[in-house]
C-alpha cells in the first residue's frame, strides 16, 4: 500500500515536471534554424529569414515566432554587396511567405541585407547573409 | 550607568532627524547632479532601434527631448550616410532608415547648467545665476554599431566627442579585453573619463584614457553595451558657461548562443 503511494507520488511529480518544461522549450524557440526551400537561414529575434540564391532569381521566405507571415501584407528589399558594388532589390509579394525577385542573381562571397518592412509600414526588421 | 545610557539614547534620538536631514538633502543633490550627468544610447525596443535618454536603469522620457535632438544619422559599411529620421511611437523615439545601417549617430544638446552655492542645477547660465560655482554646457551624442564593421569608425560628422573600437573587429564574448580610443574633435583626447557599462554600473569609477587617447576596457555584457565618455571641453559662450561637457556613448550588442 505504501509502496503504492510512493509510486503515485513519484509519477504525479514526473509528469508535473514534463508538463511544465515541455512548454517552455516550445516558448524558447522562436523558429527554425533548418532552411526548408535550400537556402541560408538567420534568425532575428523571433523572425526567421531564409534567402535562397537560385540561378534564375532570388527568394525569402519568412517567418514570426514559428508561424508563416503574409508576404502580401509586407515588404521587403535586398541590399547586395558584391566585390564593392553595392545594389538594391525591391522583393515582390509571391504565395503565402515567400518574396521573390525573378532575374536576379546573387554571386558567390556577395553579403546581402534583407530589409523587412513590417504591416505598420514604418517598423523594420534586417538580416545579414554571406553568400557561399 | 542607567543614566550615562539614557543620556547617550538622548543624544542619538537628537542626532538622528539632523542626519536624516542630511541624507535626505545630500540624495538630493545626488539625484540632482546624477540628472546632470545623463547621456543618450541606443537600445532595442520591441525589435527597433530607439534613441533613449537617461542613466543606469532610469530610461527616461525621451520624446520630450526631440526637440533638443540636433542630428541623426546613419552610414552604411563604407561610411557613406543611409537618410534617418527619428520617429515617435508612443513613448519611444524610433531609428527609422530607409536601408540597414551600419553605424547610427545622434547628438543632443541639453542647455546650460549652472550649480549653485547650495548644490542645486539649474538650467540657466551664469549670466542668470551670479553665485554659480560652475555653470556648463551639455551636449550628449551616441553611436551604435548595428552591423558588422568592415574598417574601423572613422571621426563622424556630428560626434563633437566619439568613442570608437581600435579594431574593427569586436569581441564576441563579454570579459574578453576591448581598447577603445576617445576623440575630441576627431583627434585622440587624453583624460577623457570611460566608464565601461553606462547601464549596469552607473556609479563605477571611470577610467582615464592615456596620452594617445586609448583606454582598454572588458567587454562587461553578453548582450547591449554602453560605453560612457565624459570630457569637459572650453566654454564657446564663456559668459554663459565657464566649460563644455561632452558626454558620449558606444552601444552594441554581443549576440547571444543559439536557442
Amino acid at each position: 500500500m505504501r509502496k503504492h503511494l510512493m509510486q503515485t507520488v513519484l509519477l504525479s511529480f514526473v509528469t508535473l515536471v514534463l508538463l511544465g518544461v515541455l512548454p517552455l522549450n516550445v516558448a524558447q524557440a522562436h523558429g527554425g534554424t533548418q532552411p526548408e526551400h535550400g537556402g541560408v537561414v538567420q534568425l532575428v529575434g523571433d523572425m526567421t529569414f531564409e534567402l535562397v540564391a537560385r540561378p534564375d532569381g532570388v527568394e525569402l521566405y519568412v517567418e514570426d515566432d514559428g508561424e508563416e507571415v503574409n508576404s502580401a501584407d509586407l515588404a521587403a528589399k535586398l541590399t547586395i554587396v558584391n566585390a564593392g558594388a553595392k545594389s538594391e532589390v525591391v522583393l515582390a509579394p509571391a504565395a503565402g511567405n515567400k518574396f521573390e525577385a525573378k532575374g536576379v542573381k546573387i554571386a558567390s562571397g556577395a553579403k546581402v541585407t534583407a530589409l523587412l518592412t513590417l504591416k505598420d509600414k514604418q517598423s523594420k526588421i534586417a538580416a545579414n547573409f554571406t553568400i557561399k | 550607568m542607567n543614566r550615562s545610557i539614557s543620556c547617550t539614547r538622548v543624544t542619538h534620538k537628537s542626532i538622528i532627524p539632523h542626519c536624516l536631514a542630511a541624507l535626505a538633502a545630500a540624495a538630493c543633490l545626488l539625484a540632482m547632479s546624477a540628472a546632470h550627468a545623463h547621456g543618450i544610447w541606443f537600445a532595442q525596443r520591441a525589435t527597433q532601434l530607439a534613441l533613449l535618454y537617461g542613466i543606469g536603469a532610469d530610461d527616461l522620457d525621451s520624446v520630450k527631448r526631440l526637440p533638443l535632438v540636433e542630428s541623426i544619422a546613419g552610414y552604411d559599411a563604407d561610411w557613406k550616410p543611409i537618410p534617418t529620421k527619428l520617429r515617435v511611437a508612443g513613448p519611444l523615439l524610433l531609428v527609422d532608415s530607409e536601408s540597414q545601417p551600419t553605424v547610427v549617430t545622434a547628438v543632443l544638446f541639453n542647455g546650460i547648467w549652472s550649480k549653485t552655492p547650495e548644490g542645486e542645477w539649474l538650467k540657466k547660465g551664469r549670466d542668470e545665476v551670479p553665485n554659480a560655482t560652475t555653470s556648463e554646457k551639455n551636449y550628449k551624442y551616441a553611436v551604435r554599431i548595428v552591423g558588422p564593421l568592415s574598417a574601423p569608425i572613422p571621426p563622424l560628422p556630428g560626434q563633437t566627442l566619439q568613442i570608437v573600437p581600435v579594431e574593427a573587429k569586436l569581441p564576441e564574448l563579454m570579459g574578453k579585453p576591448l581598447k577603445l580610443r576617445v576623440l575630441f574633435h576627431g583627434q585622440p583626447v587624453a583624460g577623457a573619463r570611460v566608464m565601461w557599462d553606462w547601464l549596469n554600473d552607473p556609479d563605477g569609477k571611470p577610467v582615464k584614457t592615456a596620452a594617445n587617447g586609448t583606454v582598454t576596457i572588458k567587454v562587461r555584457n553578453q548582450g547591449l553595451n554602453v560605453i560612457t565618455a565624459i570630457y569637459d571641453g572650453p566654454s564657446d559662450e564663456p559668459t554663459k558657461a565657464t566649460k563644455m561637457e561632452h558626454l558620449a556613448t558606444l552601444s552594441f550588442v554581443l549576440p547571444h548562443a543559439p536557442e
